[in-house]
């Protein structure tokens, strides 16, 4: 009897309490399909959108607060580690694989080069655990931010009450990667005819399409899936890639179709960041696939492209760069 | 505007009055059992195959409870999940609320959590991944959870781990089970982990941390090892 009217007591007090939320309209691109990520089990606010803005700048989520998401996906290099073939946690550890470039997340279902992460939700804890990244325990990350009391008010903004959970964290997390979205490129603007492309990039559009674009969809140039494009093993990490996850040998030396927005930003290439250059990207395509029995189908016919024909494709490419995404404040460090 | 408020709380005290005599509470209790004797965690034991073990953490997740009466669920858990931990008596109760004049001749429910829930958006309570039952380098929750010591055990400092889950089939490692009872106001469920451990070679196999075939066997295995008291 106590507890349901303690219950009651609860409800009416949130009910009265309860301050209104901004909410935030995130804009869906003409002509983009439908988001996969659920917004009805996460609504997003502004509240909880500068909640996860402050929780990505801070290195409170690192065992020894050195590092923080940002740390790996710096914005004007499209949210990825520019410069590191392998990207680098606390204390300088070597991970074995390219952070990837954050952008568009919404319409992704799987995360990680092998797709290890099956909702956005649960991605942020994989970094804050893994040894070679962050190296802490989220459990340890909630109590640290207990006793914080910018989080105190943060959360208390965000949620309607203080109390800072997993759920919440990792929510939050969730709300401010959401808004990540890059839509505002050259290429977008010529598709909405308020541009237009130049010879070289037009040419180079028409390259794209026909020999990239089954895997790097437009408009999200990527098809979501994982695929084996033909690079040699390295013997050093003997990545395995989609396998580890799935344990088929079919799956093996699979990865993730990464996003080619913004590409001019997010070197190096590939999962373990082994190309510096574009024209190396290109070269690999046309001189340097391996040819694995499972193979990417699409690439099993050779593709020829003279050298006119790849400067072209990556003058094209450059029209992928989106400055207003790269230079956006409202995706910068919370001050 | 108090005035009227007041009243929405005299109102809905007086429904929960009426709400309260017609329901009663079923009680589940979980209990590891360790050589017949109830386990205690940190404490040495010795197995019937000669390995002094000591077990410092057991944890598992029971969901979607249901009450049957003649194969037709008459009740239905609405809680998602709960999380038993053997370190929390707290947490090794259960409280059913369900009408008074409830029959039921058996109970179900799964060891686990099941592929729906995993991959739904993160959620609250037993299920916030703080709750140390999630898998952080691939998404998936961890159904049961068994850590200790062990004198057979060839790792560094003689431990044994495992974490039993999987989602995805084949690894698919949910088990449901189901037990004729019609036990008011309180059923007991007895784990034998001493029969668990006895039956693994843990020179070998001391580890499973991500959800494989072994990891499917050891939770079908752990099914068995339920017994209604």
């Amino acid at each position: 009897m106590k507890k349901y009217l303690f219950v009651l007591m609860a409800i009416i007090l949130v009910v009265c309490g309860f301050k209104l939320q901004s909410t935030f309209d995130l804009t869906i691109p003409n002509g983009w399909p439908k988001p996969i990520y659920d917004f009805s089990k996460n609504k997003l606010t502004e509240e909880k959108i500068l909640l996860g803005r402050v929780l990505f700048y801070d290195p409170i989520l690192s065992k020894n607060n050195t590092i923080s998401c940002a740390s790996c996906h710096s914005q004007y290099t499209a949210f990825t580690h520019v410069d590191h073939a392998l990207s680098h946690g606390i204390e300088d550890r070597i991970g074995n694989r390219n952070a990837p470039a954050l952008m568009n997340l919404a319409w992704h279902q799987n995360f990680m080069w092998d797709g290890a992460i099956h909702h956005l939700d649960f991605q942020s804890l994989a970094p804050i655990e893994n040894h070679d990244e962050m190296d802490e325990k989220i459990v340890h990350v909630i109590n640290k931010l207990n006793l914080i009391p910018r989080y105190k008010n943060l959360f208390l903004s965000a949620f309607g009450d203080s109390l800072i959970s997993g759920e919440r964290t990792l929510k939050a997390l969730s709300q401010f990667m959401l808004t990540l979205v890059s839509a505002n490129s050259k290429y977008d603007k010529v598709m909405q005819q308020k541009d237009t492309f130049t010879q070289q990039e037009q040419n180079g559009y028409l390259l794209f399409k026909q020999h990239c674009a089954s895997c790097h969809t437009e408009p999200l140039f990527t098809n979501l899936q994982f695929e084996n494009n033909g690079l040699p093993i390295d013997s050093i990490l003997n990545d395995i890639g989609r396998m580890r996850i799935t344990q088929k040998t079919t799956d093996s030396l699979k990865f993730k179709v990464p996003t080619l927005r913004n590409i001019e930003f997010s070197f190096p290439y590939m999962h373990d960041g082994r190309f510096k250059k574009l024209s190396q990207v290109l070269n690999h395509y046309t001189n340097g696939m391996v040819p694995y029995q499972n193979l990417s189908p699409v690439l099993i016919q050779p593709i020829t492209l003279t050298s006119n024909q790849k400067v072209d494709i990556i003058a094209f490419l450059l029209t992928l760069t989106d400055k207003e995404f790269l230079f956006n404040k409202q995706y910068s460090y919370p001050r | 505007m108090k005035l009227s408020r007041c009243f929405v709380l005299i109102l809905c005290t007086s429904y929960i009055g009426v709400f309260a005599q017609k329901n009663t509470c079923i009680k589940l209790n979980f209990k590891g059992l360790i050589n017949n004797l109830a386990l205690k965690l940190d404490s040495n034991y010795i197995l019937p195959n000669n390995d002094t073990i000591n077990i410092e953490t057991c944890r598992f997740y029971i969901s979607n409870i249901q009450l049957i009466h003649q194969n037709k669920t008459i009740f239905f858990d609405s809680t998602l999940a709960h999380l038993i931990d053997m370190a929390e008596p707290n947490s090794m109760s259960i409280e059913l609320l369900v009408s008074k004049n409830i029959k039921y001749n058996a109970i179900q429910f799964n060891l686990g959590i099941d592929s729906a829930l995993n991959v739904s958006e993160v959620l609250s309570g037993d299920l916030d991944p703080t709750m140390g039952m999630y898998w952080t380098w691939q998404s998936g929750y961890i159904n049961f959870k068994i850590e200790g010591k062990s004198k057979n055990s060839p790792s560094r400092y003689k431990q044994f781990q495992y974490h039993l889950g999987g989602y995805l089939y084949p690894n698919y490692a949910l088990q449901t089970l189901r037990f004729k009872t019609s036990k008011k106001p309180e059923i007991t469920f007895t784990l034998e982990v001493d029969k668990f451990l006895n039956g693994l070679d843990i020179s070998k196999v001391y580890q499973i941390m991500s959800p494989t075939e072994n990891s499917v066997l050891l939770s079908k295995k752990l099914a068995q090892l339920f017994k209604v008291k």
